[in-house]
């Protein structure tokens, strides 16, 4: 009888035991599930919001703003999701989404300078004056050193025709970064509209000298110099401004049509020699690069992308370029020519006679292969192989007089 | 028969338990790994900070004159700062199971990559825990670029030959860890001059220093510390998610500081006596 109650005993504690070990299973799990729930809501908008930040980094500006609006749907307090989204619609020119994101944004983080210039530069760029200035005046009086809001400031002001002001802005964005073309402009046009054409001119020639190929400022400089007599200067500034804004037309054209097709080569080669001719070289970089990614086996667009390099002073991809399109067609002269300045820029002599020679073999009749050979043996030394080629250069050219150039 | 499952199944709750418990332990008894060897001495002197030929922020190239320090030979690892973790709760990693998992799981999976996730004030945290600092953006670039300039740790050229790129990890590179972290040290040829390793790709990497667009203009010869105010830390290097043309040693970024990000970690700078002469590492 002992026997059995005790095994009763045992089986209620067994039966007991069991029930409360499963009870803390079903509670753990519920408890799991519900961590991990929460946990997964949590996790998803930070996915978007880290998903959103790569693409934004990665230039993926519209994949960009999709995770970044699906960051901000799941969780509304995330101050730095406004801020990267606000960037994406400015990069897409969607103002008025600027506004509205970096109003949410300031809700959030009073005073936010970042947040006060991107509304300030978005009223601007809606035409809202008072309210560009409202916002753009808060930001330089927490940072006087806030330049892009110095300079967003100061143009504003040209536009609420309130040129002392805008001088003063310009001025103090101009001591901040006296290398911005930009703001050397927007002061030569403060000081224009102010009638003080002298240092007006001085702004434009800065602004030129910093970007000739940007025509805004030679317009101001011709206007400037026109209207303090200087007749003769003032129209050469003028037709210089014509002939880049038409550039600039031309380019704003083809560039349309690589946005249309981005696998428009035609588009993409106008617009890279374009750029090599209007001195823009880091875009003739960037559309040489799309005419290789196109078109990988055209050895024309490895020496145009070559030579963008080069006047960027960035011999080392240059040469890259150059070794890659003579791979393609190591016939053609005037890649080792090419090939060969790289080497001269650099001082390396012996390679650059080596890749000029190799260009003289492939085609004889090319005068200035012979010249670049002439300088360099000349600089080796060898007076007699300098003279060699100097003499079929003169040859070639009918030159008759004068000896080795240095 | 029922008591018997019912203990093997309770066996097994514990013996998981034990396991999951026994692999934290495992990774907590190793020591913060950031002893002598894992640092590199950079010389005082001069080098040439900046790039006139690249973005606005990078102008002008201008020298700069840095006191001798010493700085990770590697980014800060998940096993390092887990450590950390283990001892200050509040500076959790944030999770991304979207890419590269959740913490302190992905510690415990992935012990040698880099920490990532981590907020400049997580930085900051750890780099003082283990009696040093931040580096700063100068300190930073001479690290990667040497006192001869180089745009990349290792060179002037961003291209290797061979099937596989051996430099860095880097976006659609072909570098073995493709759209993903790298175990830190994984690519030797890659180093800088003075011998640290992923300072171009892998991970984006916090320093000390605030964020201005015309810092270079106005910033002092000797040992620049940085605007004393802004709203953004740089960031500096490059990550998995650049392309290698990105990974310059002279490229800067800027994030908001509270951002915990999947491509941005860090490594620890100590500063070194000023009579230190120590024999740098080419």
């Amino acid at each position: 009888m002992n026997i059995l109650n005790r095994s009763i005993t045992v089986s209620k504690a067994l039966l007991i035991q069991q029930k409360l070990i499963l009870i803390l299973l079903a509670f753990s799990f519920t408890a799991y599930s519900s961590i991990t729930a929460s946990e997964r809501a949590g996790s998803t908008d930070i996915s978007h919001l880290d998903r959103g930040i790569m693409l934004m980094f990665q230039g993926q500006t519209a994949a960009g703003i999709e995770e970044l609006e699906k960051a901000i749907a799941l969780r509304t307090n995330q101050p730095e999701a406004y801020y990267y989204l606000s960037m994406g619609y400015s990069e897409k020119e969607l103002w008025n989404g600027v506004v509205d994101t970096t109003d949410q944004m300031l809700k959030l983080l009073i005073d936010d300078i970042e947040a006060l210039y991107a509304k300030g530069r978005a009223h601007f760029n809606l035409g809202q004056w008072e309210a560009a200035s409202k916002a753009l005046k808060q930001v330089v009086n927490q940072d006087p050193f806030h330049v892009r809001a110095q300079k967003t400031l100061g143009k504003t002001q040209i536009k609420r025709q309130d040129f002392a002001g805008a001088i003063e802005s310009l001025t103090s964005a101009s001591e901040l970064n006296p290398a911005s073309t930009i703001i050397w402009y927007n002061l030569g046009m403060a000081y224009l509209n102010q009638r003080e054409y002298k240092t007006a001119t001085e702004c434009f020639e800065k602004s030129i000298q910093l970007a000739p190929s940007f025509p805004q400022p030679h317009y101001g400089l011709g206007t400037a110099l026109l209207r303090s007599g200087k007749r003769e200067d003032g129209q050469k500034s003028m037709a210089q401004f014509q002939y880049l804004q038409k550039m600039t037309a031309e380019h704003e054209r083809l560039s349309r049509l690589t946005q249309e097709n981005s696998e428009d080569i035609t588009a993409w080669s106008s617009l890279a020699h374009l750029s090599m001719e209007t001195q823009n070289y880091p875009f003739a970089v960037r559309a040489f690069e799309q005419c290789v990614s196109l078109e990988p086996k055209n050895a024309t667009h490895r020496l145009g992308l070559s030579r963008a390099f080069m006047e960027l002073g960035l011999l080392v991809p240059a040469r890259e370029s150059l070794f890659k399109a003579i791979e393609i067609q190591p016939d053609e002269p005037i890649l080792y020519n090419t090939l060969g300045s790289t080497y001269a820029m650099q001082g390396q002599i012996q390679q650059a006679i080596v890749a000029f020679q190799r260009a003289v073999d492939l085609n004889p009749s090319e005068p200035y292969y012979h010249l670049n050979l002439s300088k360099l043996h000349q600089q080796m030394g060898d007076q007699k192989t300098a003279e060699y080629h100097f003499s079929a250069y003169k040859e070639l050219k009918n030159v008759t007089s004068g000896g080795v150039p240095k | 028969m029922k008591f018997c499952k019912l203990l093997g199944f309770s066996y097994l709750i514990w013996g998981c338990c034990l396991l999951l418990v026994g692999q934290q332990n495992k990774l907590a008894t190793k020591s913060v790994n950031l002893k002598n060897s894992e640092f590199v001495k950079i010389p005082a002197g001069w080098f040439t900070m900046g790039h006139d030929q690249r973005a606005p922020d990078q102008k002008p190239s201008h020298r700069v004159y840095l006191e001798a320090f010493e700085i990770g030979r590697f980014e800060v690892t998940n096993q390092e700062y887990y450590q950390f973790w283990q001892a200050n709760k509040s500076h959790t990693p944030q999770d991304f199971p979207h890419n590269i998992g959740n913490w302190p799981e992905r510690a415990l999976e992935y012990p040698n990559q880099p920490v990532v996730g981590v907020s400049w004030v997580d930085a900051e945290s750890f780099a003082n825990w283990v009696g040093g600092r931040l580096p700063t953006e100068a300190e930073w670039e001479k690290a990667a670029a040497g006192p001869v300039d180089r745009l990349w740790p290792w060179g002037n050229n961003p291209t290797t030959k061979g099937p596989i790129f051996a430099l860095a990890n880097s976006w659609n590179g072909n570098d073995q860890y493709d759209n993903g972290l790298a175990p830190v040290g994984s690519y030797p040829q890659g180093k800088s001059y003075y011998g640290a390793l992923d300072m171009a790709g892998n991970v984006w990497e916090w320093t000390s220093d605030w964020y201005s667009e015309i810092y270079y203009a106005y910033s002092p010869t000797h040992n620049p510390t940085g605007p004393n105010k802004g709203s953004w830390r740089v960031i500096r290097g490059g990550g998995w998610i650049d392309n290698i043309n990105r990974c310059t040693t002279t490229m800067r970024l800027h994030l908001y500081p509270k951002l915990k990000l999947s491509f941005v970690g860090f490594r620890v700078l100590r500063p070194l006596s000023p009579n230190s002469n120590t024999e740098t590492e080419k």
